[in-house]
């Protein structure tokens, strides 16, 4: 059984200006040990779906409209905010993208770590600090006892985003749902957080939702990949399945739209023509089609994934009926 | 079309000398800001290089390397230290801020953030109709067709052209600032972060126009990004900068594909590749910690502390770039060693 199963998930914000269809209907499963890479552009809905898994989603504007969120035998969905206090930071860990906002500008890097910690209690004042400075090792930063007696603002944005991980990792999470991880950092400093998150999970198994708009990124870090486009999920499956072959033309735009070395120089890009679209007013079936090159009379009709090989699922209405 | 007809200006000396010198050029330039307690932090250390005509180059680098005091310093934005900045020939950056405005329609610069750099209480027709005023007396119906042309240039359609700033996508809103650049009738834009406030299937809207642009008008262009895939689809060449210095300039296949400086080495090698065997068969050079205290780089060259090659001699002496073949300029004083030991490694 997945450790995570996420079934129709519909989250929408009410506000003056309409209702924002953020996440319809979104569902996925993510295994023990396994990365799920949650990707798309922005205003996509892949941040508010970790949100409303973590119950972090304000409400009001947000309501959740529909859904289900099994782990582990819990929903986290209906289980009520003490069940989830107690899982979120023990059993579900979670990384911010931006570590200056996400850190307390006020209080010492260990007292922050230790909170945790203390929150869940069973453990001492001392205990917590040995695991705090050991938690800090295991991120890579030497000087763990200095650096914990330091503010957030001492350090620089890859250790700060160090910091966020070993907090995160502290209490030994099985999930860790990590949203942007690495957009706010320089690309080598990108290269040795990502290098040391799938060094950290691969030695404690643990499974991960990693939210990103790079599908470089994915590439090299996630095991099976959801792509969203306008709240919903397009296409799903396993990284090298997707890649080689995109079941959806938005994925495939998405990738052909993508800058790369190994293009000749000034060589243009495959752009996608158009805007994403306005989700307060959504028309009806595939919110791709109005930049879609294969779109015909059939995509207006309502889509749902389906698979079409084992494991790789398309939204793709013209794909599910053999037409691309 | 009416736009590229403005009155140019009468041959006299200055300017037929003008026509021979590269559209600008960057004579070692220094840029410093005092900071509070008298210390001065050197963003920009001792820069040279030089954009011709109808050229585009890539400028990289990471965040604090000093690429955005480049930029604002040759569009004399902030005061420069040293050195000169050259705009066809004239010593721009010098001048007294009246002359100085005379040739700002031969330059001029695209931000990150359209959001900022757009007046959010006008309209389009009033941001580029003011623009173009700058080199033509327009009115009237001439000034709207003129709008009219600019929009159309960069994708957007007339009606628009009574719009506010808000009312556009961050795309659209970029692809205003582009038009507004281009009102003037410059020879040499600016571009320092262009698309990378932009989602991907935006960015590479944005990447084409700005090579169509550049090809059809024959602009020059200094393109500033912190990614290397993005500069290469727009440069001709690329030159990387580390802490206030450039450590490698040449033509951009063959930065990427023999890139000489270990930094650059570490910037290929750090690229995410989107395609998954490659992505994960590939072995990375990673770099330990991140980048030094711009108020104290380290001595002799600043990128040996994070350099895995780097030998006790670095410290010593701030290597210069020096030519590695065909326009090809490499800053580092290990750089035959390093060819020769990654040549031997498969």
């Amino acid at each position: 059984m997945a450790l995570l199963d996420v079934h129709d998930l519909t989250m929408r914000f009410h506000t003056r200006d309409g209702v924002v269809r953020a996440v319809e209907g979104v569902s996925f499963q993510v295994d023990r040990g396994e990365t799920l890479g949650l990707v798309g552009e922005s205003g996509s809905g892949k941040s508010v779906t970790c949100m409303a898994l973590l119950g972090l989603v304000p409400t009001p504007p947000g309501r959740l409209e529909a859904g289900r969120a099994d782990f582990d035998g819990t929903d986290l969905l209906s289980c009520g905010e003490r069940r989830l206090r107690d899982l979120r930071g023990r059993r579900i860990g979670m990384i911010f993208q931006d570590p200056m906002t996400a850190l307390n500008p006020c209080l010492r890097i260990g007292t922050q770590m230790t909170e945790v910690l203390r929150c869940h209690g069973r453990c001492s004042r001392r205990d917590a600090r040995d695991r705090a400075e050991a938690a800090l090792r295991d991120v890579g930063i030497q000087d763990a006892a200095e650096r914990a007696r330091g503010y957030p603002h001492q350090l620089s944005g890859g250790m700060r985003q160090r910091v966020m991980i070993a907090m995160a990792l502290m209490a030994g999470p099985d999930l860790l749902i990590a949203d942007e991880p690495t957009t706010a950092l320089d690309v080598t400093v990108q290269a040795q957080i990502l290098e040391l998150m799938r060094g950290l999970q691969q030695a404690r198994g643990m499974a991960m939702i990693l939210v990103t708009h790079n599908l470089g990124v994915v590439a090299g870090a996630c095991d099976r990949v959801a792509v969203m486009y306008a709240g919903r999920i397009v296409e799903t499956g396993a990284v090298a399945a997707v890649f080689r072959q995109p079941l959806h033309p938005y994925t495939e735009a998405l990738y052909r739209a993508l800058p790369r070395l190994a293009a000749g120089p000034r060589r243009d890009l495959e752009a996608i023509p158009g805007q994403p679209p306005r989700i307060t007013a959504p028309e009806p079936g595939c919110p791709f089609a109005p930049r879609c090159r294969h779109a015909a009379p059939v995509c207006r009709e309502p889509m749902a994934l389906r698979e079409l090989s084992p494991g790789h699922a398309t939204a793709c209405l013209r794909r599910q009926r053999g037409e691309l | 079309m009416a736009l590229r007809t403005h009155p140019t200006p009468p041959p006299t000396a200055e300017s037929a000398a003008a026509a021979a010198a590269p559209c600008l050029e960057v004579r070692d330039l220094r840029v410093g800001f005092a900071l509070e307690g008298g210390a001065v932090v050197q963003a920009v250390r001792g820069v040279s290089l030089c954009l011709d005509a109808g050229e585009v180059l890539g400028l990289v680098g990471e965040s604090g390397c000093g690429k955005s005091t480049l930029a604002r310093a040759c569009a004399g934005l902030v005061p420069i230290g040293s050195g000169e900045v050259l705009l066809q020939g004239r010593p721009f950056a010098r001048l007294p801020a009246g002359e100085r405005r005379r040739l700002r329609p031969d330059l001029q610069m695209v931000f990150q953030d359209p959001y900022a750099s757009l007046n959010p209480r006008m309209t389009v027709q009033e941001t580029l109709g003011e623009a173009l005023r700058v080199r033509q007396a327009l009115a009237g119906a001439a000034l709207r067709a003129a709008v009219a042309a600019l929009l159309d240039e960069v994708g957007l359609t007339p009606e628009q052209a009574w719009r506010y700033p808000h009312e556009f996508s961050g795309g659209q809103r970029q692809r205003v600032a582009i038009a507004r650049a281009l009102a003037t009738a410059p020879r040499v834009i600016i571009a320092d972060e262009p698309v990378s406030a932009l989602d991907v299937s935006i960015q590479a809207q944005i990447i084409n126009l700005l090579n169509r642009l550049c090809r059809e008008r024959g602009l020059a262009m200094l393109f500033i990004s912190h990614d290397l895939a993005v500069v290469h689809h727009l440069a001709d060449r690329i030159a990387v900068m580390y802490l206030g210095r450039l450590v490698e300039v040449g033509p951009a296949a063959a930065v990427i594909a023999a890139p000489g400086h270990p930094y650059t080495r570490a910037l290929v090698s750090a690229l995410p590749d989107p395609d998954p065997e490659r992505e994960r068969r590939r072995r990375r050079l990673l770099l330990q910690g991140d980048l030094p205290s711009p108020l104290a780089p380290p001595s002799g060259c600043a990128f040996r502390t994070r350099c895995p090659w780097a030998a006790p001699s670095c410290a010593e002496r701030e290597p210069a770039l020096e030519s590695a073949g065909d326009g090809h300029l490499v800053a580092c004083l290990r750089r035959e060693e390093i060819a020769a030991m990654s040549a031997e490694k498969p």
